[in-house]
């Protein structure tokens, strides 16, 4: 019956949602303007003199560099030139927005519909901070000349110009292949979209290509169900499987470990039958459990990796502790 | 495949390199390009385990040299380059293929005519893992397991001893000759197959009210090869001679896995209106290996478990995943406005479990198998301008995550038959989280922008404890370390000027404030900051030189988890605390238009202490026993990265081009107990995990154009790995040289060239 009623609640709340859609896209056609008005403003006074006209001073551009197909019209983007081809000055001429670029490549891909609210458009980039329009490059990006990982995709070194700190981790031992050009920035990340209203959670965008570590599972790990980044550092790690530390000082910043089952009753341990008594010094009614004549410190736990024995960390079909 | 599908992608470059040479329209001004560069590498490799089989830190380039390359070692396709271009050097067919090395590389090809847009793609890449082994104990001291030791542990005595520790005196002694005595490799090789198809009718001179674009995709990816696993038996279900010394476990599972997705996107502007597009997606997930059981794994001096009563181990449920999305932007000269909704439902199919399959639980006794997570989310997302320069941006997003009971009827039923499997921790069943964000910014006079914004996170978990019947097991809330709600608060203030025409600075700065947190390891108060300044000298030298810093901080901590059934007469939390900090400093200079020279030093600091608790007994025996925790100690960690980056570029005589760059990277990992403070627990989890590595990079490439359609270059390459925690007597360092010779030639130069001299 719980069931039923939680089934009958998801579509309740998915009924809410499409309807708020469709409510706020009748307030949009009804306030806004229509799309065609956010083409290129023209240069007041100015008339068109054609291409032809621009490559007899800007030859660099018309000739040494190549032009899409799309950009081959100098005045599609900079307005009409007859001003500026008789003054020659740069107020006569107008360069073009990243609104003007979305005049047209709106449709280019579904995620450019989030340029105008993202966090690139918000920090103040336009278009040509990584697009050169006048190129025949792939997607005509702008090309890195201080790149130092021979390697990676021509997108991703334009990435770590600016972000110069993930550039760095891709250094650190352990990595996601995007230095040696086994995936790119652009794998995971859409430079366009607005990545705080991402579709999904924070674990869909991974389960895209680690789905044996997304479940479902029987026996599950709540933070790996929450999100993947609690424990890994995708960009890169000090230590393997890229975690955010090492174990066990990843584990135990959150688990309590018992007495019971960690402390390695079979065998010699480290620190046999060490008594630890002592207050805390520095904290008031703190007080550690002290270790029982006989009892040995957990030491084992310290000195081998949790997942040696809980190696199922992201779930299990088997196994309520996880060991498999 | 990889060597069929290469094959097919070099007769594809030479059917288009004919095909264009002889049927090229030249009134049209479409004419043919092939470039292709055919290079050859040779890798010297210096690592102690040379001929050991063993996966190290260069694990690809050994294997490329003995064993595995699709062409021979010595010789690939390292660039190519042909299609048929128009008059403005657009490419309407286009294949371009790129070989790092032999065993990764891609392949585009292409084709843009008109309102059509298709590419297809073709991926491999292989991934070999780095094992480390910390040092697992120091001189003097009993022998303890080697991280990676347990993996092989076999728990026999080898008839010559090769053991790293002393064979009998613990039971988690190693045999070396386990580990490196067979072809015991760690990789996943990566290989897909995929393309996209776009009609755009305005391309076609069509413009259709209901359709801007509709894009179809398709992709199928493989990944074969090993994977680690460890894990420890129990008694007495999968280790039935009760013997825990001889129940750590290692495996080497074969994965055999593949990816089909295929979907669609429809972008639409209806009548001009608006914008919108809508998206629909198959993904199928398939895991071909074996089940693996303690039976098949054959483990020695472990009894088979009995019939029935095997576990799987690391079972991976097959999946398929439906996703839709609908989103629509409205934009004005100002005004964004943008919103979506997504649904997702991922459900396990295909196999079951053995424990899902035995007495046939799933097919045949009534108990829902239908095992699958449904997530549905939806945002808003807008930025508008208000009176007085001031822009005002808002997002707000909702996700929803449900998992299906059907898990808790199969672990009813399966408790019933099998009298074990019962639930231990708290699952999450549903997950409601909320964020969102304001931000007033305001640009005063052009080149400088602030900002003042507040954002929050806010989640409600509907956990579901275990069950006390039949049996008082499981984790209750009164020990869980996890919490239902949480919620998050930040106010930030963000600016970016631009002064002196040459200077350039940005940054932001926040305070978080969290009243409820769900981890012990969150952050209930933090303070952020994160910097960002370039300065060009270019008018002050007649060399342009920039300098560009970078700098973040994270300072916080976790006053806010009190932990559960604490020692009587002393109410306590257990305080987290987080600190983070790094900068880099980059200096490119350009000495000449064709001459770049460029330097990084970068520094990354991550530091934690927190509470080590103990507790008395496992917590899921609660209510059989009572549970206490206890601080034992506040260990501490702390992680040093530094890295110094420098390289040149120049083209001299315009026929000479030449590369080089370097990098060296320091890791400094270690921990330590806070002095005088109960158990050394710091100090012991700096002996089994200390790192400390370095990793140098040195890169040149020398390239000399001899003519208009052909060049020649040479490269060298040198990579060391030194890991400075060694575990004796195995050493982990390793040295690459690889020395790179190449021919590049364009072959419709060439063309043209022999056609002028006819």
């Amino acid at each position: 019956m719980r069931k039923i009623g939680r089934a009958r609640g998801s579509a309740l709340r998915l009924q809410g949602l499409f309807f708020v859609l469709i409510l706020a896209a009748a307030c949009a056609s009804v306030v806004w303007e229509p799309r065609g008005s956010r083409r290129t403003t023209p240069v007041p006074g100015a008339t068109p003199v054609g291409t032809e006209e621009c490559r007899v001073c800007h030859e660099e551009i018309a000739g040494h560099e190549t032009m899409a197909s799309y950009h081959s019209n100098c005045e599609a983007c900079h307005g009409s030139g007859s001003l500026h081809a008789e003054s020659e000055a740069v107020g006569d001429i107008r360069n073009p927005s990243s609104g003007d670029c979305l005049s047209c490549h709106i449709p280019g891909r579904d995620t450019h519909l989030q340029w105008g609210v993202g966090q690139h458009s918000q920090a103040g980039l336009i278009c040509s901070d990584c697009h050169n329009p006048h190129s025949t490059q792939r997607q005509n990006l702008r090309l890195s000349q201080t790149s130092s990982f021979p390697d990676m995709d021509t997108t991703s070194q334009l990435c770590v110009e600016c972000h110069s700190d993930v550039g760095s981790r891709f250094r650190y031992p352990t990595h996601h292949p995007v230095a040696e050009g086994g995936m790119s920035c652009v794998s995971c990340h859409d430079p366009h979209e607005d990545a705080r209203v991402r579709p999904g959670d924070q674990n869909q965008l991974c389960a895209n290509c680690h789905q044996d570590t997304i479940g479902p599972w029987i026996y599950e790990h709540p933070p790996a169900t929450e999100d993947c980044q609690i424990c890994h550092d995708p960009h890169g790690s000090v230590t393997n499987n890229m975690l955010v530390t090492v174990q066990p000082v990843i584990c135990i910043s959150c688990h309590s470990v018992n007495d019971q089952f960690h402390q390695l009753a079979i065998g010699p341990g480290i620190l046999d039958n060490q008594q630890i008594t002592q207050d805390f010094p520095t904290i008031p009614n703190q007080r550690i459990k002290p270790f029982a004549a006989g009892q040995k410190n957990q030491a084992g736990t310290y000195l081998r990796r949790c997942t040696d024995c809980h190696g199922a960390v992201h779930g299990s079909y088997t196994d309520e502790h996880l060991r498999h | 495949m990889a060597r069929s599908v290469l094959a097919g992608l070099g007769w594809v470059a030479l059917l288009v390199f004919v095909v264009g040479v002889a049927g090229a329209n030249e009134e049209d001004g479409h004419h043919v390009v092939a470039e292709a560069t055919l290079g050859s590498q040779f890798y010297v490799i210096d690592p102690p385990y040379d001929t050991s089989n063993v996966a190290g830190f260069f694990e690809q380039y050994r294997y490329i040299r003995d064993q595995g390359a699709t062409l021979p070692y010595f010789l690939d396709l390292v660039h190519l380059n042909a299609g048929i271009q128009r008059a403005d050097q657009t490419y309407l067919l286009r294949l371009e293929r790129w070989t790092r090395n032999a065993l990764n590389s891609n392949g585009y090809l292409s084709l843009d005519w008109q309102g059509l847009d298709l590419d297809l793609d073709y991926r491999r890449y292989r991934s070999d893992s780095l094992r480390f082994f910390p040092k697992g104990t120091w001189g003097g001291e009993t022998p303890v397991p080697d991280a990676y030791g347990v993996q092989y542990h076999s728990d026999l005595c080898p008839p010559t001893p090769t053991s790293i520790s002393p064979c009998g005196s613990s039971p988690f002694g190693l045999e070396s000759s386990d580990v490196f005595g067979a072809n015991n490799r760690i990789f996943v090789n990566r290989q897909s197959v995929g393309g996209e198809l776009a009609l755009r009718p305005e391309g076609f001179g069509r413009n259709l009210p209901l359709l801007d674009e509709l894009r179809t995709y398709a992709r199928y990816e493989t990944r074969q090869g090993y994977r680690q696993d460890s894990f420890v038996l129990a008694t007495p279900l999968e280790n039935a001679s009760g013997n825990l010394a001889q129940g750590f476990r290692g495996n080497r599972r074969k994965l055999d896995q593949s990816v089909t997705t295929a979907g669609a996107t429809l972008v639409a502007s209806p009548l001009g209106l608006f914008e919108t597009s809508l998206s629909f997606d198959f993904q199928e997930f398939r895991e071909q290996a074996p089940v693996v059981t303690l039976n098949t794994l054959g483990v020695p001096n472990v009894s088979p478990a009995p019939p029935g009563l095997e576990r799987a181990f690391f079972f991976v449920p097959d999946t398929n995943r439906f996703t839709g999305t609908l989103q629509i932007t409205k934009q004005t000269e100002a005004v964004v406005f943008n919103a979506g909704v997504s649904a997702a439902r991922l459900k396990q199919s295909g196999r079951f479990s053995p424990l899902q399959s035995y007495y046939g639980l799933c097919e045949n006794r009534g108990a829902s198998c239908d095992n699958a997570i449904t997530l549905v989310s939806a945002h808003v997302d807008a930025s508008i301008p208000l009176p007085g320069q001031i822009n005002l941006a808002t997002w707000l997003k909702y996700t929803y995550r449900d998992s299906d009971e059907a898990r808790q009827a199969f672990l009813a039923d399966a408790f019933s038959v099998l009298g074990s499997g019962f639930q231990e921790s708290p699952y999450i069943q549903e997950r409601n989280e909320a964020r969102g964000g304001l931000e007033f910014s305001m640009r005063p006079v052009r080149g400088m922008q602030f900002g003042l914004g507040y954002r929050f996170d806010w989640v409600n978990r509907d956990l579901l404890f275990p069950s006390n019947d039949p049996l008082p097991l499981g984790i209750q809330p009164s020990v869980a370390l996890i919490k239902p709600k949480s919620f998050d608060s930040e106010v930030y203030f963000r600016f970016r000027l631009r002064l002196l025409r040459s200077l350039r600075l940005s940054g932001e700065m926040s305070g978080s404030w969290a009243s409820e947190v769900a981890y012990p390891n969150d952050l209930s108060e933090a303070f952020r900051m994160r910097l960002r300044g370039n300065y060009s000298l270019a008018h002050r030298f007649s060399w342009p030189v920039s300098i560009a810093l970078t700098g973040h901080v994270l300072d916080g901590k976790n006053d806010a988890f009190p932990l559960p059934k604490s020692m009587p007469g002393a109410g306590r939390t257990n305080h987290f605390e987080k600190t983070e900090w790094g900068y880099d400093l980059t200096v490119t200079a350009v000495p000449k238009e064709a001459w770049v020279m460029f330097a990084t030093f970068s520094q990354s600091v991550a530091e934690q202490s927190f509470g080590y608790v103990r507790t008395d007994f496992a917590r899921y025996l609660d209510g059989l026993i009572p549970i206490n925790f206890y601080i034992d100690s506040f260990p501490e960690y702390k992680s040093n990265v530094k890295s110094l980056t420098f390289g040149t570029s120049v083209t001299a005589w315009q026929r000479l081009r030449s590369d080089f760059s370097a990098s060296l990277t320091w890791v400094d990992v270690g921990s330590r107990g806070a002095p005088d403070v109960g158990s050394n627990v710091g100090g012991l989890i700096n002996q089994a995990n200390r790192i400390q590595d370095r990793i140098f990079t040195l890169d040149t490439d020398l390239e000399y154009q001899i003519s208009e359609s052909v060049s020649v270059g040479a490269g060298y390459r040198f990579q060391q790995f030194i890991n400075g925690v060694q575990l004796d007597p195995i050493e982990l360092n390793e040295t690459v040289h690889t020395i790179r010779a190449q021919f590049s030639i364009d072959f419709a130069a060439a063309y043209a060239a022999i056609a002028g001299s006819n």
